[in-house]
């Protein structure tokens, strides 16, 4: 079996873009969540969101290159370009059939709204151009990434809810691992528009508290009251070790392990023997005993059943080690089908630059949560073995074990 | 996220001739240098647009002038000059 290591980084999330601005976000603690008015005026329980500024594609990409990309195809190729730059990889180096492309991505809500409020307007489809059609496909953003990038191996993205890109890296380290592929850009993305996050909220599932819109979401508090959306981009270069000493690169992180299970329980409501199952089976993948794990990021969305299932299952997995928890939604709210792939990223620059990040807004710790050893202000001290929970609708649940390389 | 049937800002100048009109088509569906747009550039060679600009090329000028475009004859348009000609006939047909 490869060994399967991360060389780069690249990142388009409401904390900022550039890998070093986004640490300094994560240490000081800094939430990029605001109201979003525009889902003030379509009537949403809560117009709380995690916002994305200064994205400007067209400094990076042709007007070709973009045409048939909507919002998280352009995080997607944003992103990729970003990380190929931190892991120094020449995108000519990408057209094999060693190379390839997973992402994690479950709706194109925006492109398919248009699409479909064109038809209705006009009364045919003759006016939804060329690029309706890839906008509008779950896969798009990994269709547009591998012709971007002339990737000639993997390509296509993974739908499982808010563990997709969790398990789109676990996917791609699996074929480097085997020996399938040598180099794959994996990530998730996540659009942030009102149309991709109406049933969600039509679930009640978000948080209310809008007076001040930095105060929420509140991951283990007390009196935490729901998960706030967010979304961007996350792609990592993942290679095998072989690949990536052959060409000198510099090593951020060994993927010691990737697990999943599902609860197969409930649609929405998670049961804890999952994610219990999930942790442990990452921790033997990766031949670590949990004293051995020096943070957990957890899944943590601030919503009052799901805090509380995890930490019961972290708290079980872990007992007497006590690891340092965190969940960074504190600051970024959930990134959702993104957000196993941001979050790891998040925690690799965490150990590069020297801390661990708080649990922001964490009030009043819930007692549900009392065996954890939350994070309450930065620590300085960066990690160096991690665990990463990603759970999501469905009960699907995934985990990924690194071994940072600072 | 580049929508093909709106090319064009309210507070812009709109040419009073058809060409101008199809050469600022152009120019903002496909981000092109406006220099580069003349009667005798070549639509793939000179412009770099393909099969799928094309597609957006027939719903822009139906869009902009009301009529439907023949597919086929379209499709048969190598240059921007060609496209002045094809439209001032399409006009010039509603009109009589």
């Amino acid at each position: 079996m490869e060994t399967v290591v991360v060389t780069g980084i690249g990142l388009v999330s409401c904390l900022g873009h550039d890998l070093e601005g986004i640490a300094t976000a994560l240490r000081e603690g800094r939430s990029g969540v605001v109201v979003d008015p525009e889902r003030v005026a379509m009537g949403f329980h809560s117009p709380l969101t995690g916002a994305i500024r200064d994205f400007d594609p067209a400094a990076l990409l042709s007007r070709k290159e973009r045409r048939a990309m909507g919002e998280p195809a352009l995080y997607a190729a944003v992103t990729a370009l970003r990380a190929l730059a931190d892991a120094d990889l020449s995108r000519d180096a990408l057209a094999r059939p060693e190379a390839g492309v997973i992402l994690g991505n479950d709706s194109v809500a925006e492109a398919t709204r248009w699409a479909v409020d064109e038809t209705r307007a006009v009364g045919s489809t003759r006016t939804l151009g060329s690029a309706a059609v890839v906008e509008s496909m779950t896969s798009s953003p990994s269709m547009n990434l591998s012709v971007l990038l002339r990737t000639q191996g993997a390509c296509w993205s993974v739908a499982a809810a808010c563990a997709s890109g969790a398990h789109a890296l676990g996917q791609a380290m699996a074929l480097i691992a085997s020996g399938q592929q040598d180099v794959v850009v994996a990530g998730g993305v996540q659009e942030v528009n009102w149309a991709g996050m109406c049933a969600f909220d039509g679930l009640g599932a978000f948080s209310t508290r809008v007076q001040d819109p930095i105060d929420s979401p509140r991951p283990f508090c007390t009196d935490r009251d729901g998960l706030v959306p967010g979304g961007g981009g996350a792609v990592l270069i993942l290679e095998s070790l072989r690949h990536a000493q052959a060409r000198g690169a510099r090593l951020r992180a060994t993927l010691r392990g990737y697990a999943f299970s599902s609860d197969g329980d409930h649609l929405t409501s998670p049961h804890g023997d999952g994610a219990r199952r999930c942790m442990r089976r990452a921790l033997a993948v990766a031949r670590l005993t949990p004293g051995e794990i020096e943070y957990v990021n957890a899944h943590a969305t601030g919503t009052p059943a799901g805090d509380a299932v995890e930490a019961a299952a972290i708290a079980d997995v872990f007992g007497e080690a006590r690891p340092p928890v965190s969940s960074t939604k504190g600051m970024t709210g959930h990134e959702c089908w993104m957000a196993g792939a941001s979050e790891v990223a998040y925690s690799l620059l965490m150990a590069q630059y020297g801390f661990t990040a708080a649990n922001r807004n964490l009030g009043t710790p819930d007692p549900a949560c009392a065996d954890l050893d939350l994070v309450r202000s930065t620590r300085e001290r960066g990690p160096r073995t991690i665990l990463s929970n990603s759970f999501g609708f469905g009960g699907t649940n995934a985990c990924i074990v690194l071994e940072a390389h600072p | 996220m580049i929508r093909p049937i709106d090319p064009f800002h309210e507070d812009q100048d709109w040419p009073a001739d058809v060409p101008g009109q199809v050469n600022l088509i152009l120019v903002r569906l496909f981000e092109l240098d406006a220099a580069t747009v003349t009667a005798s550039a070549r639509m793939r060679e000179d412009l770099d647009l393909d099969s799928l600009d094309g597609v957006d090329i027939v719903i822009a000028l139906e869009k902009q002038y009301g009529f439907i475009a023949e597919e086929n004859s379209v499709t048969k348009l190598k240059t921007v000059g060609e496209i002045h000609a094809y439209v001032a006939a399409k006009l010039a047909s509603r009109a009589s």
